[in-house]
């Protein structure tokens, strides 16, 4: 395997890099070099005291709305986001609160397109006195480092009085600090790579992405390898997402999914090799190729023609049903896995045979409650099987705290991730859950990772392992756990 | 792109200075055309009585330039004040020659004018850079139920701040609405007053109103950053970040109020008692206690007017570069943001 810089060389992309060294005039890629390039040259007159000045970025605005540019404005330095922020809570910088970004990137826009601008243009003599592209330069790196330090979990707009849409406003500034050259962060770098050289943020092949059926299948997990979409056709897709495809410790919510929809009678297919990341990891740290991809993936799913796509991934989910709709149409109906269980059992087509004695408190995913709004479904279908006690965990629905798997945070700051999932742990301890149910692999994950460091008396499950307990078709040596 | 915008800046300059001299002259020939109406005396008779220089003199203000030298004999040979001949309803004891309305609009003007171009070109350059976005801000049809909703239960209730904190909600409601409805008030005045010509604020039961309403949104205002300052200073919550700017807006704000209710006050102490001056219950209580005080209010009123305005019209100059712009976009955002998400709910 290729190392990601050597893969960057031969696609002549853009080694990323920090400010200075875009700044110099390494070519920059995709849509944003034009953009980029005419930066420069409003920053390039050819005076000596220009060469400074140069390294000072400029930053687009372009990709985002006047609505996100006037919400800046909005923004009543209450502190509630600061109050409820579950990264603050663990890393309390002021530099990371969004009141304080929302003010440093108007305060960056302002130095660079607003009446100082025009009374001391940069490069004049007053603006070098008063060392404006100095202050600039540190206030962009000051604000970058803040703008990653944010797993995009939304919890600010719900507490925002001025409902701010913070989290589309964090994804459409990354993206401007990334055509600026001024992001995303080293550890972000490889995830963007793999998924542009790959497909997936795993840095694995394409060939093994259905791996986990076919072994599945060997080990007789499940009846039958699901169609591949591409060769037959199927009334649902189902979308595994990169998380379950390449984990190994996640592959259990593809492979309890293909059961479920197999012991439904369900008339579904997936992609195979051919399924592509969603682009979730692009657009969270704000890498342009999102749209490339997305584009190409709903290209893709029309051309399919199945009715309806499903996820058991939260992330995917949002993806799919929340910001591909900016980038394309789509002809089919976007489901996660809980609505369409949910569903099936309103329709009577699920009835869940086996008793599963449990506690069990549930974590709503911040992509699947806060950004999609869907609560009630994993509540109604954990509450439908037999044997569960369901006890409500401190925050939960609008207020969850985020575990801090998502919006690039792990990868970013995993000592920060490490600390706000354990503090999910103890939330969760504190029901006395034996227990710890979620909807989404990446929060399982990072969950999972709470639970070790806390040394919490509780199991991790995907909400799918529990139904193919109830529904008496999981593995045995899994229901002895 | 920012050459064109100074250009455009400097340009709409020259007119916004020529506005007070030209409204200050408009203004000063009709105060005395209603004087020589009321007095049925010309400015140039010489029984028109000017101002004692003691009136005057106050905080070592020198006297000379606010009266005229001819009106001072007949000052000395009647033994009479100016205000037992001038008393006015609106200026009260006098309008000084029009000299008073005179200068006052002139101030006001200029102060508009100055606060207004400040205001406009701090909207113009955030303007300019909300225009910079080019991605669209909805990506939906406006639900306008939704919308309207919102208005109601977040704008105005401020629900969300209900829930929040009964404290902040407090403050909200007396310092942001009271503010806003006292802006209200006042464009309901200038409507009335300049656009259909009725007097109906000025006196009659408008009046009343008038003087109630005002005493009434001020209080609230009053009240309310007062307990914002008890938030930030006595109090100090954890996740408030007070600077500056935060103390600073909060004594801006009272500032303007307390000056507000002084000017009052000083136009009361000097005004016969009437029923209907109880209705500025504040300005008439400060009223009471003031008139122990035999100093010389209408002019201490004068220099209260001008520095009422000064005050009031650098609010409207700071509102655009500070958090208070919050007050304009905030609604934006909220009515936005209910239209956009009611989508996701209806999912």
């Amino acid at each position: 395997m290729t190392s990601p810089e050597e893969q960057e060389k031969d696609q002549g992309r853009t080694k990323p890099s920090d400010i200075e060294e875009r700044a110099e005039g390494t070519a920059p890629a995709g849509e944003d070099a034009g953009q980029q390039a005419v930066g420069r040259e409003e920053g390039r007159s050819g005076e000596q005291g220009n060469l400074d000045r140069r390294k000072v970025p400029r930053i687009r605005v372009e990709n985002l709305s006047p609505r996100q540019l006037l919400e800046l404005d909005a923004c009543t330095k209450c502190g509630e986001c600061v109050q409820w922020c579950p990264v603050y809570a663990q890393d309390p910088k002021e530099d990371l609160t969004p009141r304080s970004k929302a003010r440093a990137f108007r305060k960056i826009l302002r130095a660079q397109d607003g009446i100082g601008s025009i009374l001391f243009p940069p490069g004049s003599w007053l603006a070098r006195k008063l060392d404006r592209e100095g202050r600039q330069q540190e206030r962009i790196e000051n604000f970058v480092q803040g703008l990653y330090e944010c797993s995009t979990c939304g919890q600010c707009h719900f507490v925002c009085p001025s409902q701010l849409d913070t989290v589309e406003l964090w994804e459409g500034i990354r993206k401007s600090m990334v055509s600026a050259g001024c992001g995303p962060l080293e550890n972000h770098k490889v995830l963007t790579t793999s998924v542009k050289s790959y497909d997936n943020p795993w840095q694995q092949p394409r060939t093994t992405r259905d791996k986990w059926a076919r072994r599945a299948h060997k080990q007789k997990q499940i009846a039958a390898v699901p169609k591949s979409l591409g060769k037959e056709w199927a009334e649902v897709f189902y979308f595994v997402g990169c998380t379950a495809s390449f984990d190994v410790n996640i592959k259990e919510v593809a492979v309890n999914t293909v059961k479920m929809l197999q012991a439904c009678g369900v008339d579904f297919g997936i992609l195979g090799n051919q399924e592509k990341c969603c682009g979730s990891v692009l657009l969270r740290v704000g890498d342009p190729e999102y749209e490339r991809l997305a584009r190409e993936n709903i290209e893709s799913f029309n051309h399919l023609g199945f009715k309806t796509l499903v996820t058991s991934c939260s992330g995917c989910y949002k993806t799919i049903s929340q910001d591909y709709p900016k980038v394309g149409r789509m002809n089919f109906e976007v489901l996660h896995m809980v609505q369409f269980i949910d569903r099936l059992i309103q329709e009577g087509r699920i009835h869940f045979r086996e008793e599963v004695p449990m506690k069990v408190t549930y974590h709503d995913p911040c992509h699947l409650g806060r950004a999609s709004g869907i609560f009630e479904a994993p509540r109604r279908i954990l509450k439908a099987i037999p044997g569960i006690e369901f006890v409500e965990i401190e925050r939960h629905h609008e207020n969850s705290r985020c575990c801090g798997a998502g919006g690039g945070l792990k990868a970013g700051f995993p000592e920060v991730q490490q600390k706000m999932a354990q503090a999910r742990v103890r939330d969760a301890v504190a029901t006395g859950a034996t227990d710890f149910v979620t909807a989404c692999p990446f929060c399982y994950q990072g969950l999972s990772v709470g639970i070790a460091a806390e040394g919490a008396p509780l199991r991790m499950r995907d909400i799918t392992e529990i139904i193919t307990r109830a529904l008496g078709i999981a593995d045995e040596a899994k229901e002895k756990l | 792109m920012r050459l064109k915008a100074f250009w455009i800046c400097a340009a709409a300059l020259f007119p916004a200075l020529a506005v007070p001299f030209l409204a200050g002259r408009i203004y000063a020939q009709g105060a005395v055309a209603g004087l020589q109406t009321q007095t049925g005396k010309g400015l140039s008779e010489p029984e028109v009585f000017s101002i004692p220089g003691r009136n005057l003199a106050i905080f070592g203000t020198p006297p000379r330039p606010f009266h005229a030298r001819k009106g001072e004999d007949l000052v000395r040979k009647t033994g009479k004040e100016c205000r037992d001949c001038h008393v006015g309803r609106f200026y009260p004891q006098t309008d000084f020659f029009g000299w008073e309305a005179r200068k006052k609009w002139q101030i006001h003007w200029l102060l508009f004018s100055a606060a207004g171009f400040v205001s406009l070109s701090g909207i113009f350059a955030s303007v300019t850079i909300w225009r910079m976005g080019r991605s669209p801000s909805l990506h939906h049809a406006v639900r306008w139920t939704s919308a309207a909703r919102a208005l109601v239960w977040e704008v105005i209730l401020g629900r969300r701040i209900w829930r929040q904190s009964r404290l902040r909600w407090a403050i909200f409601q007396l310092i942001s609405m009271g503010f806003v409805s006292l802006a209200l008030v006042f464009a309901a005045i200038a409507v009335t007053r300049y656009v259909f010509s009725s007097p109906f604020f000025l006196s009659g039961a408008g009046g009343i109103l008038l003087d109630f309403l005002a005493d009434l949104l001020g209080a609230c205002i009053l009240v309310g950053c007062l307990l914002a300052l008890y938030r930030r200073v006595r109090r100090k919550e954890t996740h408030l970040k007070t600077e500056g700017e935060d103390v600073g807006i909060l004594l801006l704000l009272l500032a303007i109020v307390l000056s507000g209710f002084f000017l009052e006050a000083c136009r009361l102490a000097v005004v016969q008692a009437e029923p209907r001056t109880a209705a500025s219950f504040v300005g008439f209580a400060a009223a009471q206690v003031m008139k122990a005080w035999d100093l010389p209010w209408t002019p201490v009123r004068f220099y209260v007017w001008v520095l009422h305005a000064a005050l009031v019209f650098g609010f409207f100059a700071y509102l655009p570069f500070s958090k208070l712009f919050h007050l304009i976009t905030c609604p934006f955002s909220i009515l936005a943001t209910a239209s956009e998400s009611s989508y996701r709910q209806h999912q």
